[in-house]
């Protein structure tokens, strides 16, 4: 079965900035979170997915078909949900619905309207006078009108109230009932995807750093505490980055069981949560 | 595409309202072009709404939205150039109905009756001064192609009276070959000329955005 999205050794150069070879694959039923901090690559690298920017290398395939080649067929197939509203403010979301829906193929009026009065949306208001979070439900509403197989969101909480946000989880997770779609979810904000992410690929200053499944990082990453000797007697290895304060040291560390085997009760070893695996490993420059 | 047209006749309700007290203005004002104002009041016309579409499709950002719908570019970039046309259809009627509003007042505004000539010239105009502004429109996004293109709007607003007043006073072998030639032809015949010009124009500067269009990046 080909995978969903399938991202292979793509590059794009900036003048301060470069994507480095990106590698990821989503299969069909998922969830995958990417995360990373700001200015990361997430959002270059989506934009490189729906073909806003031109690549330097590399290869994107979504359903198996080249991203560019199939273009029009492809977009067909997906949802989309943008860190910002692009669309126009000065019209109802009546007419921002009736310019879109004529451009998919499969747009389906009736769950549109289930969407509508779920959310809450009223359509006689203009854009520019939705909140934040109706804004993103609109386009929500939107994505989910197709029949996408595949949705693809760029920050989709960011600046959301817990609420709101929470509501949007729900909405996933109610999707991923159907095993033939797909999710691409990128944000900053970890705590999301703790909840309803089955992959998580991190990004940082242009590298993918991870791409696993959540299980994976559950089971095998660990949060290590203890006392500071241990660290020199260690010479780092293993830690993937490590804060220190008077009492003692934290470190994440990639393979818990083996630093519980070999330090015994000298060291606590905790479930690291994905905003530990983020912060940790960025602060692995100054530290290591 | 009819739905980028649209979109763009919706996201411009207020400025076709403006674009309408622009043509009483330009009716009321430039009496002394005669019936050469409605080609002077047409090219304004439309170049506001244009431009207003452009600068709204820049202030929402919403060339991400749209190239992330299952559109081709050229569709967007085609749809650009046709509605100059429509552009031009309505600024015709609204004049139309304009002169024919002023000139039931009694007032001493003349008003002059549009001729198949006066919409020739028009469109003539219209495709000459947009086939050259689109391309970088298309290129740099409204707001960064704003300065190039007001110093071409300007420069076309008074380069052209010198052009012809220049081309009328120079006696050389060329102009007065086109002279005769185009005196030698009836009234139709360049009329068709002319609009296979501004087709060839709107043609070539189609083929320069759409290429410059899709190697834009958001």
């Amino acid at each position: 079965m080909e995978p969903i999205l399938e991202i292979k050794n793509l590059r794009k150069e900036f003048k301060d900035f470069s994507l480095k070879d990106i590698n990821l694959t989503l299969e069909k039923g998922f969830i995958m979170g990417f995360i990373g901090p700001n200015g990361a690559g997430k959002s270059t690298t989506i934009k490189l997915i729906l073909n806003l920017m031109n690549k330097d290398g590399g290869e994107i395939k979504i359903f198996g078909k080249d991203n560019i080649v199939y273009e029009r067929e492809v977009k067909n197939r997906i949802g989309f949900v943008l860190d910002e509203s692009h669309y126009y403010e000065e019209i109802t979301v009546q007419e921002m619905k009736s310019i879109i829906a004529p451009f998919y193929e499969r747009w389906d009026e009736g769950a549109f309207k289930k969407y509508v009065k779920d959310f809450g949306l009223s359509m006689d208001k203009k854009i520019k006078e939705l909140s934040k979070g109706m804004k993103m439900k609109f386009s929500l509403a939107i994505a989910l009108s197709h029949n996408a197989e595949l949705l693809i969101m760029d920050e989709p909480t960011s600046g959301l109230d817990p609420v709101v946000r929470s509501e949007l989880l729900d909405i996933l997770s109610d999707l991923m009932q159907d095993e033939n779609k797909g999710v691409f979810f990128s944000t900053h904000i970890t705590s999301d995807l703790d909840k309803i992410a089955d992959y998580i690929t991190f990004i940082n200053n242009g590298e993918i750093i991870l791409s696993t499944t959540k299980d994976d990082i559950m089971e095998n990453f660990g949060l290590v505490k203890g006392p500071k000797e241990l660290i020199r007697s260690n010479n780092s290895n293993g830690f993937i980055g490590i804060r220190e304060n008077q009492y003692g040291f934290e470190a994440l560390v990639q393979n818990k069981e083996e630093f519980r085997k070999l330090y015994g009760d000298k060291i606590v070893v905790e479930k690291p949560t994905l905003e530990d695996i983020m912060v940790y490993y960025t602060r692995r420059g100054i530290n290591a | 595409m009819l739905n980028l047209l649209i979109k763009d006749i919706l996201v411009q309700k207020k400025t076709f309202i403006g674009a309408l007290f622009y043509l009483v203005f330009f009716v009321v004002a430039f009496q002394s072009l005669e019936m050469n104002m409605f080609t002077a009041a047409i090219v304004a016309f439309v170049y506001l709404l244009v431009i207003g579409g452009f600068a709204y499709d820049d202030k929402s950002k919403s060339d991400i939205m749209l190239n992330s719908l299952p559109i081709k570019r050229e569709n967007i970039v085609m749809s650009k150039y046709i509605s100059l046309f429509v552009y031009i259809a309505i600024g015709t009627i609204a004049y139309i109905a304009v002169s024919f509003v002023i000139s039931l007042l009694n007032t001493p505004i003349k008003t002059y009756p549009v001729t198949i000539e006066l919409i020739v010239s028009a469109v003539l105009a219209v495709s000459l001064l947009n086939s050259i502004s689109f391309p970088l429109i298309f290129k740099l996004g409204y707001v960064k192609a704003k300065v190039f293109n007001m110093i071409f709007f300007l420069t076309f607003l008074f380069g052209v009276p010198l052009l012809i007043d220049f081309v009328s006073k120079a006696d050389s072998e060329v102009t007065t070959a086109v002279g005769t030639f185009l005196l030698n032809q009836s009234d139709v015949a360049i009329a068709s000329e002319l609009l296979a010009l501004s087709l060839v124009f709107l043609l070539i500067s189609y083929g320069i955005s759409v290429r410059l269009y899709k190697k834009r990046e958001f």
